[in-house]
């Protein structure tokens, strides 16, 4: 190995504990911040002692869960926005561009309001479905002429007005029997509970254990269509299962805070700018970037407007659009 | 090892390109496919790499239809260097050739003795070595393709193919990755096919040319005995001065007018 | 884009003619749906009604200033939208599509805040402000290299809006509450619109016949610079003067409805399939769709299943954003 090799690692090897701190300051932060301020101090001691005092209710039956949730959110919207940037071979990618996220929300609140007998463990079934639906509807317009980075996320955003706008009708015209879809609909993380958690916490270990697995079948599938069938790989069955495994994430993600854009296209990017484009580390690098992210806005969606909550999806659309500008320029 | 394609038709949605092809390879030379553009020169080369899957008729690699063979198994005998690959942004020359080594491997199998060797020795035969840690958009067009065929060499297979490597490359570069090509196949007996459009070039560097118009093979034989009168005008509808080159004794090609139509 | 069929005028102008018969139609019938419901020859009589019958108050009070928001606004929208696509020379443009709506948006509610006892008049003049500064900041992001390519601007304009949109939202939740509700003609409806709302509309009406003088310009615009220049026009100004009037048209609608989804994308291209491109047919004609077309979504909204009220900025929405996957197709193709 030669010397700027070495270095490369070891830096790599700093950068993740010290990301790691900062996304267990940030998940503290925003166990401590609300309308009942607890010291940071006394929170790291609440989390592993409960005791009888209000303050560890509220730890534990509120802030907690809501930064569990937090983390796996972000971390999920992160991971499916590396691997469908990867897949795609698209910065412009990520769940929110591509009508995923929309599709999700639509697939549950259907589900909700004209399958009322479905057990609510489906309800990440029918999200699935429906970001899958979303994504074919994309890609299958674009394929149409020709896929360019600009032309998919645009043809993504107008599938995700679309179904959001369809969302927003069915929501309003169904509005008794859509209450129980709240949760997927509001682009926010007030008042998640830890059966929310629970709700996608399976869902959300199958997914970024797959997604680690895969990471060198991204690399490979990033090197373009026919190096990697040069090389062996099974292209098509690859894009598939890794965007299968993208939209699986991003369905749970949103199965339990409503479609927020614009996070997991942000994370990859800027864990790219720390650790080099090999997805193995990529991925990882980006679940962590992307739960700090959301965790520190969800503290400001609780700060902005004390004592009342701003959804903090609208936080992250004004960080990640500008953002967006900024990629939409750099690329051809 | 034998490469050889029976009665193949390519092409692309409903379009035929290629109609009943049988073609074999000559194992242990470099190969060149000529013709003009549009004949579907690519399209036989992208076929026997298995990137496309014909129509009609079979690839066969010793003996066995390509595509139904395992790809990573095809990988192990023949490696493809596409026209223009593009890799992710900022990817470095080591971590490019590195992914030669993927049809070596198993799942999440660490890299061992074999594969770091196969990296040096491609690194070393292509002399990337000391841009190893560049990454590859830092690189001249030349050097770029240099680290791209660093990648097939890891690789390690007794066959490469090469679709136009010389594209958008300067008269320098385009020597010098042919130069490599050339030496490859001396000191390790490499088998080459590939695709290029410049004819002196194709004369200078091959062993046997392929002389390919509508999808047809019009000839296939040394150089010599392809560049002729007939197939300037037939193949390329262009009357030529066939000359040798006093450097080296190959053809050398020197147009003139375009052939008259029949 | 649709090479336009030659057309003789008389024809066009028959189906201008015919648009505005079916506009006023849809009015009529538009006026009768809702919670109560009043037959198209009721209305026609309430609406001379002076007698004070419930009737012709409901009419006369709250449904009568509702229509006319919708038809204005969809008229502005759609000229607005005309006007653009025509100066830009992409035929994906649209004012919600290009930062105009978003920009109106943030400063409809800017100037509310911090002007709160300025008079109504001054609402539209604000957004217009802004919608302007909105618009420059998508065409200086979008050009590269001293080239604007159309799929860039809309993708870029999208974001802008969308951050945009996102600031807006934050500024009107630390907002007082009176402000708030002062501003919920932002969520792309037509609900509680009143006369009041029709006022303040009313004198940007008069950017329409300017819209329409601006024709020719337009047209000698859809030609390459080169040619644009050769033929006598001075680019810089006839373009200048162009978006202005595009702008404001589109600010002016958004102080009326907030942003209606893709109703300046829609509109012109539907006027084009049927009178051609030459902007004096198009721009009327745009303008009449775009009306229709906002005055039958809202109907749409209210009738689909009384009292609840679907925005018509969601049906809207639901109709422009396959038609704009479509347009981009279509793009695609050519370029």
């Amino acid at each position: 190995m030669t010397k700027s090799q070495v270095s490369r690692t070891r830096w790599t090897w700093l950068i993740f504990p010290l990301l790691l701190g900062v996304l267990l300051f940030a998940f503290l932060l925003s166990i401590s911040v609300g309308a009942a301020s607890i010291p940071l101090l006394e929170v790291w001691h609440l989390v592993f002692n409960p005791d009888n005092s209000t303050n560890s209710l509220i730890v534990q039956t509120l802030r907690l869960p809501r930064a569990v949730i937090a983390l796996m959110v972000g971390s999920s919207l992160a991971i499916s926005a590396a691997l469908l940037q990867g897949v795609t071979r698209n910065p412009l990618a990520g769940p929110g561009i591509l009508g995923v996220n929309a599709g999700a929300a639509l697939g549950i609140l259907v589900g909700i309001v004209f399958f009322p007998g479905l057990p609510s463990e489906l309800s990440i079934l029918m999200a699935f479905l429906g970001g899958v639906g979303a994504a074919a509807l994309t890609f299958g317009v674009t394929a149409a002429v020709g896929i360019t980075p600009v032309r998919l996320a645009l043809a993504g955003i107008a599938v995700g007005a679309m179904l959001a706008a369809l969302t927003n009708g069915i929501q309003i015209l169904f509005e008794e029997r859509a209450r129980a879809a709240i949760f997927s609909l509001a682009g926010s993380l007030a008042g998640r509970t830890w059966d929310h958690v629970l709700s996608i916490v399976p869902w959300f270990m199958i997914g970024v254990l797959l997604a680690l697995l895969s990471s060198q079948l991204l690399n490979l599938v990033s090197l373009g269509e026919d190096v990697a069938r040069g090389l062996g790989v099974n292209v098509n069955l690859a894009r598939f299962g890794l965007a299968g495994i993208a939209v699986l994430l991003a369905s749970a993600a949103t199965s339990v805070a409503g479609p927020i854009g614009f996070l997991g296209l942000m994370s990859p990017h800027l864990a790219r700018g720390l650790v080099g484009v090999d997805n193995r580390l990529v991925i990882p690098m980006s679940a962590l970037i992307g739960s700090s992210i959301l965790l520190l806005a969800d503290v400001g969606a609780r700060v902005v407007d004390m004592p009342l909550e701003t959804p903090v999806g609208i936080l992250i659309t004004a960080i990640g659009a500008p953002f967006f500008v900024y990629l939409a320029r750099r690329i051809r | 090892m034998k490469l050889e394609t029976q009665h193949l038709s390519l092409g692309y949605d409903d379009k035929i390109i290629v109609e009943d092809l049988n073609l074999t390879l000559e194992m242990g030379k470099i190969t060149t496919i000529i013709g003009s553009n549009g004949c579907g020169k690519s399209t036989i080369l992208r076929s026997i790499a298995r990137l496309l899957k014909p129509k009609m008729g079979t690839v066969l690699l010793d003996g066995k239809a390509i595509h139904t063979l395992p790809s990573k198994i095809v990988a192990q005998q023949l490696a493809i260097l596409p026209q223009t690959p593009t890799a992710p942004e900022g990817i470095t020359v080591e971590a490019l050739v590195r992914f030669g080594r993927y049809p070596h491997q198993k799942f999440l199998q660490q890299p061992n003795v074999e594969d770091n060797t196969a990296i040096e020795q491609a690194l070393e035969q292509t002399k990337m070595t000391e841009f190893r840690t560049r990454s590859l958009e830092t690189l001249s067009g030349g050097q770029r393709q240099r680290a791209w065929i660093a990648m097939s060499l890891a690789q390690d297979t007794p066959i490469l193919l090469l679709d136009e490597p010389t594209t958008y490359l300067d008269m320098k570069h385009q020597l010098e990755v042919l130069h490599l090509l050339e030496e490859l196949n001396t000191k390790t007996g490499k088998t080459v096919v590939m695709v290029l459009h410049d004819l002196n070039q194709a004369a200078r560097y091959s062993h046997q040319l392929i002389a390919v118009q509508n999808g047809q093979i019009m000839a296939q034989n040394t150089p010599e005995l392809v560049l002729t009168n007939q197939v300037m005008r037939d193949v390329f509808g262009i009357e030529a001065h066939l000359i040798l080159d006093p450097s080296n004794g190959k053809p050398h090609v020197i147009p003139f007018a375009l052939a008259v139509k029949k | 884009m649709l090479i336009a069929r030659p057309k003789k005028p008389l024809a066009r102008a028959t189906i201008i003619g015919l648009l505005l018969l079916i506009t006023v139609i849809c009015s009529i019938v538009s006026i009768g749906i809702g919670a109560i419901r009043i037959a198209p020859l009721e209305v026609i009589t309430a609406l001379f009604d002076s007698s004070g019958s419930l009737n012709a108050r409901i009419i006369q009070e709250l449904r009568l200033p509702r229509i006319l928001v919708a038809l204005i606004c969809g008229a502005l929208f759609a000229v607005s939208g005309a006007v653009l696509q025509g100066v830009v020379r992409n035929p994906l443009a649209s004012p919600d599509l290009v930062g105009v709506g978003a920009g109106a948006g943030v400063f409809a509610v800017i100037t509310l805040i911090l002007l709160p006892s300025a008079p109504s008049w001054f609402l539209p003049v604000g957004a217009f402000i802004g919608a302007w500064l909105g618009f420059a900041l998508v065409l200086l992001l979008a050009q590269k290299n001293n080239e604007i390519a159309p799929v860039r601007v809309a993708l870029i304009g999208i974001a802008v809006g969308a951050a945009l949109g996102a600031v807006q939202q934050l500024i009107l939740v630390r907002a007082p509450d009176d402000i708030g509700r002062a501003l919920t003609f932002l969520a792309g409806t037509v609900y509680g619109a009143d006369w009041s709302r029709v006022e303040r509309l009313l004198p940007w009406l008069a950017l329409l016949p300017v819209a329409w003088f601006l024709a020719y310009k337009l047209d000698v615009l859809a030609f390459s610079d080169d040619v644009a220049s050769g033929l006598g026009m001075r680019l810089m100004l006839a373009r200048v003067v162009c978006m202005s009037v595009a702008v404001a048209l589109a600010a002016a609608a958004v102080t009326g409805v907030g942003v209606l989804g893709f109703v300046g994308l829609l509109a012109p291209h539907a006027a084009r399939l049927l009178v051609g491109s030459s902007h004096v047919f198009l721009i009327p004609t745009s303008g009449l769709l775009g009306a229709i077309l906002v005055v039958c979504a809202d109907a749409l909204g209210r009738g689909l299943i009384p009292p609840i009220e679907v925005p018509a900025g969601i049906l809207t929405t639901l109709i422009g954003a396959p038609y704009f996957l479509f347009l981009m197709r279509q793009q695609g193709r050519i370029s």
